[in-house]
């Protein structure tokens, strides 16, 4: 089964990438989905889109990324993880 | 990872009051300097950092900033707290373009992110009880502050 791969995005592409990106491959391997991830900082993501099935960032990137981009605190906070989960779910399926 | 290493009552800072968000970050980052858990270069690092990517989280009653810069202005892990008794702006990491008053804020001293994360984790997702973030707010002593981040943190 081809993994999906998600880029994780952050403003500074370390800290806060690294909790979502767990949280992220943690959340969807328990909805039986295994996935693979890649994080980068905000200013980087035009050069990592290979590939990339879906961006998940915590801040605004680009508005003419050709890959979907969502963009929620839901990772870092547990706010509204469970829709963000399944907003990522349905991005996915469409892959 | 040990957390009494990290979270230490000598780097928490209760119900201070500062102009703007950038003496916060100021302060806090003396404080972190002074105990040689950061480098000079930090300081300056996580203004830059802040004023580009904004790291105000909106909570709802209480919000919560956690600036912080690249592992290389750090010497080991840290993190210094200040709670506001006038809240101050920040913007939002999610919207740069919108601020938010923000009554705490925590300057992550971080090195390798995945050696942390399970404690950045759980502080993270600790803001969003909102029991949590009113005790701690309201808490004027320290050794009590630690104690209630110790018990979130899995």
């Amino acid at each position: 089964m081809l993994r999906k791969r998600i880029l994780v995005v952050c403003g500074a592409g370390i800290a806060t990438s690294t909790v979502v990106a767990r949280k992220l491959e943690e959340k969807l391997r328990e909805k039986g989905i295994n996935i693979e991830t890649r994080q980068c900082k905000a200013a980087e993501v035009e050069g990592m889109l290979d590939n990339v099935d879906l961006i998940v960032s915590t801040t605004p990137v680009p508005d003419d990324i050709k890959v979907p981009v969502i963009k929620t605190l839901a990772f870092l906070t547990g706010i509204g993880e469970d829709e963000a989960i399944e907003e990522i779910v349905r991005g996915l399926r469409g892959r | 990872m040990v957390f009494k290493e990290i979270v230490k009552e000598e780097l928490i800072f209760v119900q201070k009051n500062f102009k703007e968000n950038s003496d916060v970050i100021k302060f806090l980052s003396e404080e972190l300097r002074g105990k040689s858990f950061v480098k000079e270069s930090f300081c300056d690092a996580v203004l830059e950092r802040e004023k580009k990517y904004p790291t105000g989280l909106y909570l709802g009653k209480i919000n919560v900033a956690i600036p912080h810069a690249d592992i290389k202005y750090v010497n080991k892990p840290g993190m210094a707290v200040a709670t506001l008794q006038k809240p101050i702006s920040f913007r939002k990491m999610d919207d740069p373009t919108l601020s938010i008053p923000v009554h705490i804020v925590f300057l992550l001293a971080l090195v390798d992110p995945n050696e942390y994360v399970k404690f950045l984790s759980s502080l993270t997702r600790s803001f969003s009880d909102e029991s949590f973030i009113s005790l701690i707010y309201s808490l004027n002593d320290t050794e009590r502050f630690v104690e209630s981040i110790k018990k979130v943190i899995k």
